[in-house]
């Protein structure tokens, strides 16, 4: 395998910054790649080398793997790490780097694949004894009147879900019988249009779920653990607005014996890098979803309640270093709660780039900031309008609230409309100072507000 | 109503998220919007008094490796003249003198690998 000494992070915002930040703790040699409309970000000026790959449009910067992998030839990379998002699990992209006699920090290409296909994922976790939700084995086949016999058998309600993608689309939930023929045709539509791939399958749609997730880490000889548990049910549009760790509520053998199974799963599938298993969680049980085979915006909060830091875990996994801690000596302390500061009107969510006139980021005991902000950076149109993760670690989940709402009274940005003040009024609202909301909690209280 | 009716509120935007074009398309039409910089109303002293000599950079159309064409000294050019090249693996892809003027020494050494829209020289002119 190559020796890794440079690496090339093709990301941008805070989590190239926090790439480079690990790329320096390790002494690697940084390379930041950016877009014409990116000149200014952070990392920027903490990179050993920079280079403008293309223009603002991301079809034609971050998301053009060749071009990535030119700029990669041009400066000699070694690795690159893909960060979240982007092309951090497209295995073609993967398969390129491979084929360019690069290391790419992540997991194979054919992993992605399997892990990218919810049907083979799901039929991956069953194998490993992983707890599935009740659904089609496969893709629902063509004919209508098939897939209706074998969706009236899984029962009613159910949700239709694009094979090949995320994030809402191609996504259909059926309440009765009537309605099914209608969402699969549409949901294909939708998933063939968004993904390349019309495949749909069905499972048992929960109603109230929680939405609890799993991160791991495996290296290249076959070792993997679990860091424990977060609990991201604060959402806005299947988008996590909120996470936190651990998961309250459910109990720590509970979660063990899950986390063993995601740690044995990874070393059956070959899994090698950081990873994620999402699962809704009803009535005491778990059902896996999918499985991120890249970093997440969220892995702060696991870092802060177990003290692993897994971007530099991550890079030492693709040097062909074991990891640097055995599940024996992973333990979770206190608690821990980030939420996602975007440029974004805080009761509309609509995006709103623009120029940041001040930035005062927060601070003291327990309290992080991930983020790229700085006085006078202009907040492009053209990428995810994520500008920063504040992150809090407390005692217990009591403790770590009352550190957010500190953190939050303090941090100060100007210039552009963000979601922090929905984030201080999140953090004294009663359902989600109780905890274990489920995924539709946000939505209920925009429902609720509107009604008043 | 039409994505036309829509122009001053979508003008408005852009100007006030600093975004200087849009495109927008699909099956049956494409719409671009590329705005001006915004004029400040009132002359501009400076202007009236003497006006700066003006240059224009000369930007490298890809990532590359930079090599120049011609002599590596001031010279005067004429618009579109090939004053350079950047080598994108096999491909040598011309660097043109975006208008005519006096073409100042490279900004770049030769063989040195230049991102995209990099300015790679000067050309003073007027």
């Amino acid at each position: 395998m190559r020796e890794v000494r440079r690496v090339l992070i093709a990301n941008r915002g805070e989590i190239a910054l926090r790439v480079v930040r690990a790329c320096r703790l390790l002494g690697l040699h940084s390379i930041g790649i950016h877009s014409e409309a990116d000149s200014g970000l952070a990392h920027l000026r903490l990179v050993d080398q920079a280079l403008c790959i293309g223009p603002a449009a991301a079809s034609r910067s971050y998301l053009d793997g060749d071009r990535v992998l030119r700029a990669a030839a041009l400066t000699g990379a070694d690795a690159i790490h893909p960060g979240y998002g982007f092309l951090s699990e497209n295995a073609d992209f993967a398969d390129a780097v491979e084929r360019a006699g690069l290391v790419l920090v992540g997991p194979s290409a054919q992993v992605m694949r399997l892990m990218g296909d919810k049907i083979s994922a799901k039929h991956q976790m069953r194998l490993s004894g992983i707890p599935c939700l009740p659904g089609s084995d496969g893709a629902l086949p063509e004919d209508l009147s098939q897939a209706q016999h074998l969706c009236d058998t899984i029962g009613y309600p159910l949700i239709v879900k694009a094979a090949g993608g995320g994030g809402g689309r191609g996504m259909r939930v059926v309440r009765q019988a009537d309605m099914l023929r209608d969402a699969i045709e549409t949901a294909r539509e939708e998933a063939g249009r968004a993904f390349g791939n019309p495949a749909v399958y069905a499972e048992r749609f929960l109603e109230h779920p929680r939405h609890v997730e799993i991160q791991v880490l495996a290296d290249r000889i076959g070792n993997a653990v679990w860091l424990g548990a977060r609990d991201c049910s604060v959402q806005r549009r299947h988008q996590k607005l909120i996470e936190e760790a651990p998961a309250i509520g459910i109990a720590p053998e509970t979660i063990a014996e899950l986390g063993t199974a995601c740690a044995r799963a990874c070393r059956q599938m070959g899994y090698v890098g950081a990873g994620t298993f999402e699962f809704l969680y009803e009535d005491g049980t778990f059902s896996f979803i999918e499985m991120n085979t890249r970093l997440q915006v969220e892995h702060p909060v696991t870092e802060m309640t177990t003290g692993v830091d897994i971007v530099r875990e991550q890079l030492l996994i693709a040097m062909g270093r074991p990891l640097s801690v055995t599940q024996d000596h992973v333990t979770t302390t206190g608690h821990a709660i980030e939420c996602r500061i975007n440029a974004e009107d805080p009761e509309t969510f609509r995006p709103a780039p623009g120029r940041v006139r001040t930035w005062r980021a927060p601070g003291g005991p327990g309290v992080r900031v991930e983020t790229h902000l700085y006085d006078g950076y202009v907040v492009p149109p053209h990428y995810d309008s994520l500008v920063a993760k504040l992150i809090v670690h407390g005692a217990d989940r009591q403790d770590a609230m009352t550190r957010m709402r500190a953190a939050l009274d303090e941090m100060q940005v100007s210039g552009i409309p963000t979601t922090a003040p929905l984030h201080r009024r999140l953090m004294d609202e009663p359902g989600f100072c109780a905890g274990g909301v489920s995924v539709h909690y946000l939505e209920s209280l925009a429902r609720e507000k509107s009604a008043s | 109503m039409t994505v036309l009716d829509d122009l001053p509120h979508l003008v408005a935007r852009m100007r006030a998220h600093g975004v200087r074009r849009l495109s927008s398309a699909d099956d049956e039409s494409a719409l671009t919007l590329v705005l001006a910089p915004e004029v400040v109303s009132g002359p501009s002293p400076a202007a009236e008094i003497s006006p700066p000599p003006s240059v224009t950079p000369v930007l490298s159309p890809e990532m590359g490796i930079f090599h120049p064409a011609g002599p590596v000294e001031e010279r005067p050019v004429e618009q579109d003249e090939i004053v350079g090249f950047v080598e994108i693996g096999a491909v040598l892809l011309p660097v043109t003198a975006p208008r005519g003027g006096m073409l100042g020494h490279p900004l770049v050494e030769k063989g040195e690998v230049v991102g995209y829209h990099l300015s790679l020289f000067e050309i003073r002119h007027g």
